[in-house]
Parts: C-alpha cells; structure tokens; sequence
C-alpha cells in the first residue's frame, strides 16, 4: 500500500508540475503560424450558419467564412465546439484561437472579447409567431410572454439593458415591447422546437432572421411579425484575456475580412447560404 | 427416457419434476409474449397514427423518419466514445474508492478526516455541477484539462465517492478471524490487507460496482454540457437543434443508451457468475 501511495504522490507532482513549467512563444498569430493550425469555434447549432451534415462534417456560412480566413493565414483550420455560452463569457484558457460563430458585437462583449473590425455579415434581429397564436403586428407581442435564446442579444434587449449593446441608434428599427416577460431557452432553436411540439407557455420568439427563415423552411408553422426591429454586426472574436497577446492576430484578420469583403468572397459566400447578400452594412 | 412410456411407469418425483419444469416453460413464454406486447406499444405510441375509438380520439408521436435514418449513423458515432468514457471513469472511480474506504477505516486521523471530507463534499454536490466546475476551475490554475479529461475526472470523483462505502462494505464484510489467522503466520498489516482482505472483499464487491457501471454509462450523457466530448447525447442535440428534429434524434439516443445498458447487463451477469463460481450452491 506504501509503495502505491508514493507512486500516487509522484505522478500527481509530475502533472502539477508539467502544467507549470510549460512554455509558449508570447505573440499568438506567431504560434498559429508555428503551429500551421489556428483553433476556431464554432457551435452547429444554427443550419445554415453552423451544422454538421450526415457525415459529420461541418458546414455552413461560418464554417466557410473560418476556412477561408484560415486559407489566407495559410493554416490548417480545426473546428471545436464549445457551448455558445463558454464563447461569449470569454477567459478561453488557450483552448480555442478566435470564434467565426455569428457573433454580435455588443459593449459588453467587448469588455471581455477583441472583434475583428469590420464586420463580416449583418443579420435582422426579427419576431416570430406561431401560426395559431393571431398575433400579427409588433403592438401585440406588448405583455407577452417571448421566448429567447441564452445569452443572446435579443435578451438583452428585450430586457431593457439596450447601453448594454452600444448599437449606434440607427441600428435601431424599432423600440422594445413593454411589459413582456423573457424566457430564455438553451439556443434560439428551442423557442422554434417549443412552439412545434405544442408547449403554451408562449407564442412569440426574438431571433435572428436567418434562424425564422430556416425554421420556416423547416416547416414549422411560424410567421415573422412586422419588419426587423434592429440590424446586428456579426464579427469575428478573440479572447482579450488569453496569455498570449492577440493584438496582431486581430489586426491581421481584420485586413483579411476586409479584403473578403473587397474581392466579394463574402457576398458569394452569403448568396450560397443565405439566398440573399447580407454582407452590406444596413445602417450606412 | 423413450417417448412411449407410460406415466405409470415413472415414479411420483419424475411427475412432479416435470409439472414444475411444465409451469416453468408457461411462465417464461408468457413472459416473453408480455416483452413482445410492451414493445409493440411503445413502437405504436410513437407510429405517428391517429385513431377515433369510441369517440376518443387517441394521438401518437409523430417523427420524421427519413431523418431519423439519415442521422442515426453520426449518432452512433458516439456510441463508443460513451463507452470509453465510462469504462474510465469507472476505473479512476475504483481507485479513489479503494483509497477512500482505505481512509474511512484508517486509524490515522488525516486519513479518515480526509476520506470523509472527500465524500461529504461530493456527495453532498450534483454531478452536473461538478463536471462544469473542473471543466471551468481547473484552467484558472494554469491547468487546461480537455472536455474528455475534465469529464473522466468528474465522472471518476463523483462515482468514487460512492462506491467508497460499497468497498467499505466489502472489507468489513471479511471476518475478523481471517486476519486474526493471517497475524497468527506473520503477515504484516499491508500484507494481510493485500492478500487476505481485498481479494475476498473484491468477490462482495464486484456486483454493486457492475450497477454502478450501467448508471455511469448513462451519466456520461452529462459531460455533453462541456461542448467538447461527442458522445451520444451531444451529436444527438446538436444535429436535432440545427433540423429543428430534436425529438427525433433524441429518441435514437435513447435508443443506443438502451441497447448499450442491456448489453452491459449481460456482461454483468457473466462476470457475477465467474466470481462466485467457487460458492456452493444448494
């Protein structure tokens, strides 16, 4: 038992001791580089930013935006998958490189996440109904119940917290509906799920548009109600509090983003996945 | 015995064997034609029909089967990384329970205090909150451990602690006279404890912790929360989200959880039979 106590001991110092002593080269875009693989996250929750077809592989708009970020770095792509809400609460602890997942930039965001500038889609923030609830018009989601998803921008809104977001006023189409109570749900996606499987606990949902029309597409008897109530820039995201430093990660995606956008790879990319070209800011 | 003999010709036992081993044969059909019957209605409660009986209008689930068919191949896919995860988890849980047993019957203060603080804690935290709480704490400490990793740690902490009172048992169970004989030839405490105790309590031991198995194999499903395992709940979940199909892929989960546990509860019931094979029987 002694002996098998001492070998316990040992081998629990050895971890302890290997986690510490590991060392790293200081720029992150430099060990990318080292490395020839950039870590990217991703959460294929969302047909048809981020899913995985039959297969198993990954696929969709973000998908495609991250390998070809990748492509223009000259790394090799990997996907992981953390839960959205690891994502956006920051502090990645080195285990993922940037996220390309659809992410709005918020104020708060920004406290804790590095966006790469500009953004390289922008999507409408839109209510939906579900066929049999008769509400028609934004007036009437007043005092209803609305589902959203977790973490999300259409909580915050929709809770009041609009400084939260630190969208300039023309982002704004429309002001948020008094006295409604948030239900926040795991993903976007289950407010679509809930009013399909028959739940009552509410009728409306707050999402992205390319989520309702996938839902739509998906048959699920569900209707937009009225036009977008605000426009959200999706850019991509780098931990601030990474111990490598990002500054020139950032920087050099950023220039990548904006020649996507110059050459038109964007709007080809969105044309394929969408249907319709989202890469133009609607706010200019 | 030829098939023309008459009944007369056989004594009493024979005839009361036989209608034993007749009513035998009669429970277990009826056993199985009970099976085939069960099945036969969970199958139908989720075939989608629609009936008016007697004005009672009876609904079913209803599934997109061409989904389910396409989907159930990247479903499986997880089957055995659940299996890999349990099969780990369950050895680090052993280790931990044998230590911790080990504590909670030490005469070293630390040890015992130790051994109960560790059981205390766990036992007294959910599962859940733990596998987030070292997929998230542990990297604040400079160590990154994969979601594979934090979540055999978890799986392994939690279940060790539990199992720590089936290995108590199992050492206590062993009678004070074996290691009273084993002190009498010269055995040393560490000795006596290694080839006297354990292998006696480990008979006791081994049927608590195939149960233990089959309820970790389901409980990996939780390590799906971390994002970064995909066993057979996470691939569920995310394809049934992105389709707006969850019911459906998480009824192929079940399905595979299911079929899993009944065949780790075959294996069970081998490895039960091996260890006792040196127990006489009536």
């Amino acid at each position: 038992m002694k002996r098998l106590m001492r070998l316990f001991f040992v081998v629990v110092l050895t971890a302890v001791l290997a986690a510490c002593t590991s060392s790293e080269p200081a720029d992150l875009l430099a060990k990318i580089e080292e490395d020839g693989v950039i870590r990217v996250s991703t959460d294929p929750n969302y047909a048809p930013q981020s899913f995985l077809d039959e297969s198993g592989e990954f696929v969709g708009f973000d998908v495609d935006v991250a390998k070809e970020i990748g492509k223009r770095l000259g790394v090799e792509v990997e996907f992981v998958t953390p839960d959205w809400d690891l994502i956006t609460a920051g502090n990645w602890g080195n285990q993922w490189d940037m996220s390309v997942g659809s992410m709005t930039v918020t104020v708060a965001r920004q406290e804790i996440l590095h966006f790469a500038e500009p953004a390289y889609y922008y999507t409408p923030a839109q209510f939906a109904a579900s066929d049999a609830s008769g509400i028609e018009s934004l007036d009437q989601i007043n005092g209803q119940p609305v589902c959203v998803g977790l973490s999300t921008t259409y909580e915050t809104w929709l809770n009041g917290n609009k400084a939260e977001l630190g969208f300039p006023e023309s982002s704004f189409y429309a002001e948020a509906p008094t006295g409604v109570s948030v239900v926040p749900l795991q993903t976007d996606n289950e407010c679509a799920q809930a009013i399909q499987a028959g739940r009552t606990e509410f009728s409306v949902f707050l999402t992205s548009g390319t989520v309702v029309q996938a839902a739509i597409d998906e048959g699920i008897a569900i209707h937009r109600v009225g036009s977008p109530v605000y426009s959200e820039n999706l850019a991509v995201a780098f931990d601030k509090k990474s111990s490598l430093d990002g500054t020139s990660l950032v920087a050099r995606v950023s220039e990548i983003i904006a020649e996507m956008h110059a050459d038109g790879t964007l709007s080809t990319l969105s044309n394929q996945w969408f249907g319709a070209d989202l890469t133009s800011d609607p706010t200019k | 015995m030829a098939a023309a003999t008459s009944d007369s010709t056989k004594s009493q036992a024979q005839l009361i064997y036989e209608q034993q081993r007749r009513r035998q044969r009669r429970f277990s059909t009826g056993v199985n034609v009970s099976y085939l019957v069960l099945l036969g209605i969970l199958f139908l409660a989720f075939s989608g029909l629609q009936v008016n009986i007697l004005g009672v209008h009876l609904k079913t689930i209803q599934l997109d089967w061409a989904f389910i068919v396409e989907r159930t191949p990247f479903i499986f896919g997880g089957v055995g990384l659940t299996i890999i995860l349990a099969i780990l988890s369950i050895s680090l849980a052993c280790v931990l329970a044998l230590l911790g047993a080990l504590g909670r019957l030490s005469k070293f203060p630390p040890a015992y205090a130790l051994a109960t603080f560790y059981i205390s804690l766990i036992r007294g935290t959910p599962l859940l909150l733990q596998i987030i709480f070292i997929f998230l704490g542990l990297p604040q400490l400079g160590i990154t451990p994969g979601g594979m990793t934090a979540g055999v740690l978890a799986l392994g902490i939690n279940y060790g602690a539990y199992m720590t009172e089936i290995m108590r048992a199992g050492i206590q169970s062993v009678g004070v006279g074996q290691r009273e004989a084993a002190l009498a030839i010269g055995m040393v405490p560490s000795q006596i404890m290694r080839r006297i105790v354990l292998p006696q309590a480990l008979k006791l031991v081994v049927p608590p912790i195939g149960n233990e198995f089959i309820a970790m194999l389901k409980d990996t499903a939780l390590i799906s929360v971390t994002g970064f395992v995909w066993e057979i709940l996470w691939r569920a979940q995310k394809v049934g989200r992105a389709n707006f199909r969850s019911l459906e892929a998480l009824l192929v989960a079940a399905v595979f959880y299911w079929v899993i546990t009944i065949l780790f509860t075959m294996v069970q019931g081998r490895i039960e039979a091996y260890v006792a094979r040196g127990d006489r029987t009536l």
